[in-house]
């Protein structure tokens, strides 16, 4: 049938091309510039002189910049939020569970953590197990689960289907790019967007605005496309130093975890996210956070249990997407729509 | 900054992934699913906290933002501007109020006000436009080489009723016309009343068919030429 409307005809003479991958590229530069310098200047990412900008064609100091920006928003955003306050009170009714710690201090707790991080940071392997429950307020919530590692520069994911078997694979390392694989589609895809090993950037002095409102929060979700890696260990270690000042969680005794006796940290009630963080009162490294927020008649409750592993070449393996050799490989967009909008998810009781 | 939440309405998701599925399976002209607007509007107040998180709305608005400014300035313009846009809202996110309507529509306005400071440029476009001789086999499907066509026989007298529009006129048509928006969306876009949305419709679209001469309003009942919920005229 001729399509004759006058806005069809406007459509079909103006309508232009859909945006090159250079194009995307270059407007995704931009905008991961601001968004990079945002973490280092909190707010609008605005500096306080102009960026020099960057040239879609130039492979010199202004591209140079904008890598380094990544790596920066990387390590930043890995962690950018967190906080913990520095509480001198002593927690009451604390009791001795034979670690010789009768009674702590949030300052104390948040020093240890920081050393233990600081000694786990560039050696240790962080393996999150990830279970996710989103639903309304009142009712079921979806669950969905998955595993991360993090070592250095390296990272991956992977998310389960409803029966347990990979559904999405994905990781990120500065030989290999980044791979997704997805085993629904029966495809793999390689995207040489940097990854960068997280390096310590020091920020600005005093508390960002986030950092004083938000608690600490693992930023499992890391990396995306234009955002380098971080590593777990050093960034947490990182942005506990720098954040202590600022932070809003505070020990609240202690609690078993996995059958384990653990340090619990957990955010003021003034904190929009809600937020729990249990260490280790061996090795003072966090074993399990658990975050919860309210959003839109809906809850969002992402507990990650937490194993520090060390680099034998079994551990490190982890590390490594393994992609099937039926599967063929395509362009990266293709492939993400075949990802569908919802990932699978098993119907549970809300918490 | 207020942070009023994290994580998303019905999907929360890990990694990189989580960035990409996200992408709406439904977005594009036409409008887009409740789901994905609250998606939105989450993953927006979510980036307060966490600035890197705007780049999923990056990801999933960029393809139709470029192709409204690109058919509006052309593509010499339209890289640049399309990153002004989505800088501009980066910057601005913290006023974005999720009441008045949903994330997209708020950044087809912001294109648009982008636009508007690029008057010479779309000029250009039409002028453009006007000069560049019609592609005999525009091929592709029968309703595309139909209104390719349609639109080649008419681009002379078209460009030059787009060009005589006012501003406000044509912003609305083209919001409809090219960025598939309904009416509450451009109202919320421009920041004016629907009402005010459907008589500068009414009137942009008289003056292009009156330029166009007799060409049926066919689809005179569905002002975006997608169907679905959109408001008719």
């Amino acid at each position: 049938m001729p399509v004759s409307d006058d806005l069809d005809v406007i459509r079909a003479l103006l309508t232009g091309e859909p945006p090159s991958p250079e194009v995307n590229h270059y407007v995704k530069g931009r905008l991961t510039d601001v968004i990079a310098a945002a973490h280092t200047y909190p707010g609008d990412g605005r500096p306080a002189r102009r960026s020099p900008r960057w040239r879609r064609t130039g492979t010199g100091a202004g591209q140079r910049r904008r890598l380094a920006l990544r790596v920066a928003g990387g390590v930043v955003a890995a962690l950018a939020a967190s906080a913990v306050a520095v509480l001198a009170a002593v927690v009451p009714g604390a009791p001795d569970h034979g670690t010789g710690v009768r009674a702590v201090t949030t300052a104390d707790v948040v020093q240890r953590v920081d050393s233990a991080l600081s000694a786990a940071g560039p050696g240790t392997i962080a393996q999150l197990s990830l279970t996710t429950r989103t639903g309304p307020l009142s009712g079921t919530a979806a669950t969905a689960t998955a595993t991360e590692w993090s070592y250095g520069d390296r990272w991956r994911s992977v998310t389960d289907s409803p029966s347990g078997h990979p559904a999405y694979d994905q990781g990120l390392s500065p030989g290999s790019g980044y791979i997704l694989v997805s085993y629904p589609a029966r495809a793999w895809t390689r995207y040489h967007e940097p990854g960068r090993p997280a390096t310590h950037v020091l920020g600005p002095p005093g508390c960002p605005p986030a950092a004083a409102t938000v608690p600490l929060l693992f930023h499992t979700d890391l990396p995306v496309p234009g955002f380098a890696a971080g590593s777990l260990p050093t960034a947490v270690a990182r942005d506990l130093r720098a954040a202590i000042s600022c932070g809003s969680l505070a020990v609240a005794g202690r609690q078993r975890v996995n059958g384990a006796e653990a340090i619990k940290l957990t955010s003021g009630p003034a904190s929009p996210i809600a937020e729990i963080v249990w260490v280790s009162p061996g090795s003072y490294l966090p074993v399990r956070v658990v975050t919860r927020s309210a959003f839109g008649g809906h809850v969002v409750r992402q507990t990650a249990d937490i194993a520090w592993l060390a680099p034998t070449a079994r551990n490190l393996a982890k590390l490594t997407v393994p992609i099937p050799a039926a599967f063929h490989r395509v362009p990266l967009g293709p492939l993400l729509h075949h990802i569908p909008g919802e990932r699978a998810q098993k119907v549970t009781t809300a918490p | 900054l207020l942070v009023t939440g994290y994580g998303h309405a019905g999907r929360q998701r890990t990694g990189l992934l989580g960035a990409l599925v996200s992408l709406p399976a439904g977005s594009g002209p036409g409008g887009e699913q409740a789901g994905v607007a609250g998606d939105d509007a989450a993953v927006l107040a979510e980036s307060l906290a966490r600035p890197e998180r705007f780049g999923q709305l990056y990801d999933r608005h960029f393809p139709d933002i470029y192709r409204y400014i690109a058919s509006r300035l052309g593509p010499g313009d339209a890289d640049d501007v399309t990153a002004e846009t989505f800088i501009d809202a980066f910057r601005r996110r913290g006023s974005f109020d999720p009441a008045r309507g949903s994330v997209r529509p708020w950044l087809f306005g912001i294109a648009t006000r982008l636009v508007a400071q690029h008057r010479r440029a779309e000029a250009r476009r039409y002028r453009a436009l006007a000069r560049t001789p019609a592609d005999p086999d525009p091929g592709g499907h029968d309703d595309r080489v139909a209104a390719v066509v349609s639109a080649q026989a008419r681009r002379g007298p078209l460009l030059r009723a787009l060009a005589a529009l006012s501003e406000p006129d044509r912003d609305v048509l083209l919001l409809i016309a090219l960025g598939g928006l309904s009416y509450e969306e451009v109202a919320a876009a421009l920041s004016i009343p629907p009402g005010t949305v459907a008589s500068r419709l009414s009137r942009a679209r008289r003056k292009v068919r009156d330029a166009l001469g007799a060409l049926p309003s066919a689809g005179a009942d569905r002002p975006n030429g997608y169907g679905g919920s959109h408001a008719s005229q």
